[in-house]
């Protein structure tokens, strides 16, 4: 089993053809002298599928079955409609198409085991990749789920990240409440002397939840043990804060209308992009997850025409996925023009990483972003292939002009390669030099489904 | 001189459990195993392909774990060996189990049944009916002290009473999700973000209770004036004002006065942040505090009694009052709360009286009676699941669920007999909504005819005379009606194995385990195939009747509907077959074959052993917990409480919340 590329280098100089393999492990291991890590992750999920037909470029033939890997430059080639906003980043960009995740079963969502590959059972049953890049990029939070639902009673959900198994993570669905844990310490007179109390609640209320434990016990215990936990990290973090309260300032983003809670969840996930930027920029977190409308509960989100320049009335992206059309607007159309509007969200907060200067260049240069769906490659997703934006290059491997686009052989076909795959590579270009993330597809008999993607490292 | 690191160490550890772990597996299980089972499974001969001689006899880390959860449950759920085979003792039974169990636990793979899955509602059938419902029942051991957190309902009850209409608050407290009992104690606990928002809500609500108007004398008014008084940055506050305003704040939001030692603190933490900052913020401060308490955000039931002769103490007449109004409705009962405060739920009758008071005060809402019905049955999941215009017309769930919900509400206070009649009734309200305004029955659907779903004419007349007559020999009671069939059914097709799953576990007390991971369960999608004929292609094999036999011959008898609930006799333009089989029932009157969906409705009714069964699942649901062998008396009780009154649903759930399971709690023995 390949771990990394030391032991593949180790083990290849051990074999009896290693001198044929000199000069390409001369290459290998000038490669290794190159200390490049990403220093943040974002994850941006959209609902309802990622159709692959609908990122593909236009001047690339998208074959469907294929037997090999197709891996070619985009330059000159222009980016499919739904991606478009994303022209200025294109030099910075792959598009991944072929990749599979059947463990994950499929259906409306595949939930938490979409970043987790694992069956889904709506409940997780490991760490996602968000979760386990998080462990290795520690910060003041340690992950932060940013996210919309179209009910705006909802101000927390728990959709698709987890720290392990059944561990959870949130995602703040209010852009208004997330606003106030992530800058609330640097936004104003009144917003501080809140903030105070909170603190002196909190520096009070720990000796109650111990006294209290004394009185039971088992998983009892724990209960009041986790609620203990949350004063004393949340009591630990506001000292944090308050020393990085100028910096905070500086990063917060403007307050805008579509922070408000009563706001269409299209302009609250643009403020979510804001506040993503905001909480990245002060150095508040290394991995942000957004969603949208994601998660079985959740993905038939209703969403006003108006909002994407049509006619008013309301679409129901279920009805999308069963091929409703929308005043004369095919479910095609609707659907990309939706994502469409997604990717101008990625591509303001993109914009805002890359003003920031950071070493020799910018924010941008050590982000990484996958952008994807919960739902795979369709409404009703089978999991046999997975579309992925990705932008930024996780092993510091140079993205060719124009960008890249990679079309990985179909599920069974030698060389097939799974979402597990790209989830290890982000690990490995962070020091986790694991053999697997998530579970092995057991269909996948004779298809090795270790390591990573070599190709991209 | 070489040293060893910690990893170092940990590695060497690891190998020597693992070593031990192998070299520790009795062998004596297996010798038991291989006595009673290997006639049929051994060398010789491999019934449903099973040889467990040949079976990794490394449970925890082996290639064979899944095969062994199979063997497991067909032991535990004495499925095997077969009644015509050697009689396996129990206890034998319990040490082959105990070995299993030990070789899961190790392995600690997820979907392994550990101690802590075993407090979810899914897993309460793992516990022995045998012994719960015919064993000579002793004195209840009831569970240890708990906490509960609030469920939402709860918090917004909470939050109503101590504030006046608080803006910009978030419910911080989700459920569950999936279609088992929610407001169950063990899973929940309160995380970070839950914290995070509970704070700012804490904010929002002191924020609420400081705001004060001027009056025409330019004198500021608020709701709450001992608040008022020691935040006003003009006025001087001495201890008393303080030791005022906390005594109010704990009334508001713990029914109950501080202790002196309460008061000192509280105080203390006034004082010091006025010291640090202004009166505003520490008055925000405090109050936030005292809402903040555990004892405000979780249900303690922790007892202040003494001890009685078994270990056991009773919940104090403030918990009392408390678990009564929260099993029963979503607010505490001033009455309730009042008899406490006079000591006054101390005996039984008392108790019995006023549950029974409760059941009829529409001030107080005992919803959560009817709420039972909608988590047991799990019919509002008809709303998520989405279906194409059916060829006939509109399939709107959301009328199925409200003429479902009628049905119950009518079964249920009319309390004669309720489960069987809610198994086996053929009068269903079709169409229905109740006007509160004018007290009477009026159409829900009224742009065309919904009724023919129900499988009534499209000329059919809609009365208010409800509920109405259907033929006896197409529908019987909830599992034949269109909400709990959509309910459980896919986008496009019926869901035996889901419906046979649901009577498996919530009528015959079974467990069916979850789809090992290495299954790719897909069935055909060819469209001149019944469904029968793809779900038994997809099934049949010997691996997969291990979990199937549990499930598809109590599903399909419902293929007599198709995917909306619409009576049909024709599936494919062929009479449609609606055989089943009720197997591993555990009650010798009702195994065997049935015809179709009514026989099968009416068979389970009349099962004495179906009835014991829905007692503990409505045990489960008022307690929020599973039942233990500790509280086989409660049970037993129950079930003649049940009987007595003539299938009163009441009369059960009172039998419940009277009993010792209820208002007692086991003492937690020093080291433990």
């Amino acid at each position: 089993m390949m771990n990394n590329r030391r032991e593949f280098i180790r083990k290849c100089s051990l074999g009896s053809g290693a001198f044929l393999l000199t000069g390409y492990l001369n290459q290998l291991c000038a490669a290794e002298s190159i200390t490049y890590r990403p220093k943040r992750f974002i994850f941006f999920l959209q609902t309802n599928g990622m159709y692959p037909n609908q990122i593909q470029p236009p001047d690339i033939k998208y074959n469907k079955r294929a037997s090999s890997l197709t891996d070619k430059s985009m330059d000159g080639i222009e980016l499919s409609e739904s991606l478009s906003p994303l022209t200025p980043f294109k030099d910075r960009m792959t598009v991944i198409q072929g990749l599979s995740g059947r463990i994950c079963g499929g259906g409306h969502s595949n939930d938490f085991s979409a970043l987790g590959c694992f069956p889904n059972r709506r409940t997780p049953l490991g760490e996602t990749i968000d979760a386990a890049l998080a462990k290795k990029l520690p910060s003041v939070f340690s992950h932060v789920g940013l996210g919309v639902v179209d009910k705006n009673e909802h101000s927390v959900v728990y959709n698709v990240s987890a720290w392990a198994a059944g561990k959870k993570l949130p995602t703040q669905c209010q852009p208004l409440n997330s606003y106030k844990n992530l800058f609330g310490v640097a936004a104003g007179p009144k917003e501080r002397k809140s903030f105070d109390a909170r603190t002196n609640v909190l520096d009070f209320l720990a000796d109650d939840v111990k006294k209290l434990s004394k009185e039971v016990s088992g998983s009892e215990k724990e209960k009041l043990d986790q609620y203990l936990d949350a004063f004393e990290n949340m009591s630990n973090r506001q000292q944090k804060l308050i020393d990085a309260s100028a910096r905070i300032k500086k990063a917060a983003p403007g307050i805008t209308e579509k922070f408000k809670s009563d706001g269409h969840w299209l302009d609250r996930l643009q403020a979510q992009c804001d506040n993503a930027a905001g909480a990245l920029i002060a150095g508040l977190t290394n991995v942000v997850t957004l969603s949208s409308c994601s998660g079985n509960a959740f993905f038939g989100a209703n969403f006003d025409g108006s909002q994407l320049g049509f006619d008013a009335g309301r679409v129901n992206q279920h009805g999308m996925g069963h091929g409703g059309s929308f005043v004369g607007k095919k479910s095609d159309e609707l659907f990309v023009a939706l994502r469409k509007r997604h990717m101008e969200m990625l591509a303001s907060l993109l914009k805002k990483l890359e003003s920031i200067p950071e070493g020799n260049g910018n924010m941008l240069d050590n982000t990484v972003v996958v952008f994807t769906s919960d739902s795979a490659e369709g409404h009703h997703s089978r999991c046999w292939e997975w579309p992925m934006v990705m932008i930024g290059s996780p092993g510091g491997r140079k993205i060719p002009k124009g960008g890249r686009f990679m079309q990985f052989p179909w599920h069974g076909n030698k060389g097939h390669r799974t979402t597990s795959n790209l989830y290890t590579s982000l690990l490995h270009s962070v020091g986790d030099h694991r053999s697997r993330f998530g579970m092995q597809d057991l269909s996948l008999k004779d298809i090795p489904q270790d390591g990573v993607l070599e190709e991209i490292m | 001189m070489q040293t060893i690191n910690r990893s170092q160490v940990w590695s060497f550890l690891m190998i020597v459990y693992m070593q031990l772990s192998l070299a520790a597996f009795d062998q004596s299980p297996l010798n038991i195993l291989d006595k009673y089972c290997s006639d049929c499974h051994g060398q010789k001969k491999q019934k449903a392909d099973l040889n467990l001689s040949t079976l990794d006899k490394d449970i925890a880390f082996g290639d064979d774990f899944e095969m062994w959860r199979l063997v497991y449950d067909k032991i535990k759920y004495k499925e095997m060996p077969p009644e015509e085979g050697d009689e396996l003792p129990d206890s034998e039974r319990a040490k082959i189990l105990q070995s299993l169990r030990n070789g899961f636990l190790k392995s600690q793979k997820a979907g392994v049944v550990t101690d802590r899955k075993l407090l979810l509602p899914e897993f309460g059938n793992y516990v022995d009916h045998d012994e719960l419902f015919n064993s000579k029942a002793g004195t209840v051991i009831p569970a240890t002290p708990s906490i509960w957190r609030l469920r939402p309902e709860l918090y917004d009850s909470l939050v109503n009473s101590i504030a006046n209409k608080p803006q910009g608050l978030s419910q911080p407290f989700a459920l569950m999700p999936g279609f088992d009992f929610k407001d169950f104690s063990s899973p929940y606990f309160i995380d970070e973000p839950t914290t995070e928002l509970l704070l700012k809500n804490a904010e929002a609500i002191v924020e609420n209770q400081l705001s004060f108007k001027l009056d025409k004398n330019g004198v500021k008014k608020g709701k709450y004036n001992e608040f008022l008084a020691i935040s006003d940055p003009d006025s001087p506050v001495d201890e008393k004002d303080v030791f005022n305003a906390i005594k109010r704040e704990f009334q508001l939001a713990l029914q109950r006065f501080p202790s002196n030692h309460e008061l000192q603190r509280f105080s203390a933490l006034w004082i010091k942040v006025k010291n640090d900052s202004d009166k505003v913020t520490a008055t925000k401060s405090m109050l936030m505090a005292i809402l903040m308490q555990p004892e405000v955000l979780f249900r303690l039931e922790v007892g202040d009694g003494k001890v009685d002769q078994f270990g056991r103490f009773r919940l104090s007449q403030k918990s009392i009052a408390k678990a009564i109004s929260f099993a029963l409705g979503n607010k505490l009962d001033n009455s309730l709360l009042q008899a406490a405060e006079k000591r006054e739920l101390k005996d039984k009758q008392v108790l019995e009286k006023q549950i029974q008071r409760l059941f009829s005060d529409r001030k107080f809402q005992p919803v959560r009676i009817y709420t039972f019905f909608e988590e047991y049955f799990g019919y509002k999941r008809a709303i998520d699941v989405f279906k194409d215009r059916p060829e006939r017309g509109v399939h709107d769930p959301k009328i199925l669920v409200s003429d479902l919900e009628h049905l119950i509400k009518y079964i249920v206070d009319k309390d004669e007999n309720v489960l069987a009649n809610l198994l086996t009734t053929n009068r269903y309200f079709v169409n229905y909504k109740y006007d509160s305004k004018k007290k009477t029955g009026s159409r829900f659907y009224t742009k065309g005819s919904y009724e023919t779903v129900y499988g009534l004419p499209p000329d059919w007349k809609w009365t208010d005379r409800q509920p109405v007559e259907l033929p006896k020999d197409e529908r019987a009671g909830v599992l034949t009606h269109p909400a709990w069939l959509v309910a459980w059914s896919e986008n496009f097709h019926n869901d035996p194995i889901r419906r046979g799953k649901w009577i498996r576990t919530r009528l015959l007390g079974g467990s069916v385990p979850d789809v090992p991971i290495s299954v790719d369960a897909k069935l055909s999608d060819d469209e001149k195939l019944t469904l029968r004929s793809r779900l038994n292609d997809a099934t049949d094999k010997a691996k997969c009747m291990g979990c199937h036999s549990k499930m598809n011959s109590l599903g399909l008898p419902f293929e007599q509907y198709d995917h909306y609930g619409l009576y049909r006799k024709l599936e494919l333009q062929k009479p449609v077959d609606t055989s089943g089989k009720i197997i591993y029932s555990d009650d010798v009157n009702i195994e065997g074959n049935v015809l179709n969906p009514v026989d099968l409705a009416h068979k389970l009714a009349g099962s004495v052993k179906v009835e014991q069964v829905f007692i503990r699942h409505v045990f489960r649901f008022f307690m929020g917990r599973n039942e233990t062998l500790g509280d086989a008396k409660t049970l037993q009780d129950a079930q003649k409480a049940y009987r007595k009154s003539g299938g009163s649903y009441k009369a059960l759930i009172t039998s419940l919340l009277t009993s010792d399971s209820f208002l007692y709690r086991t003492q937690i023995k020093e080291g433990k």
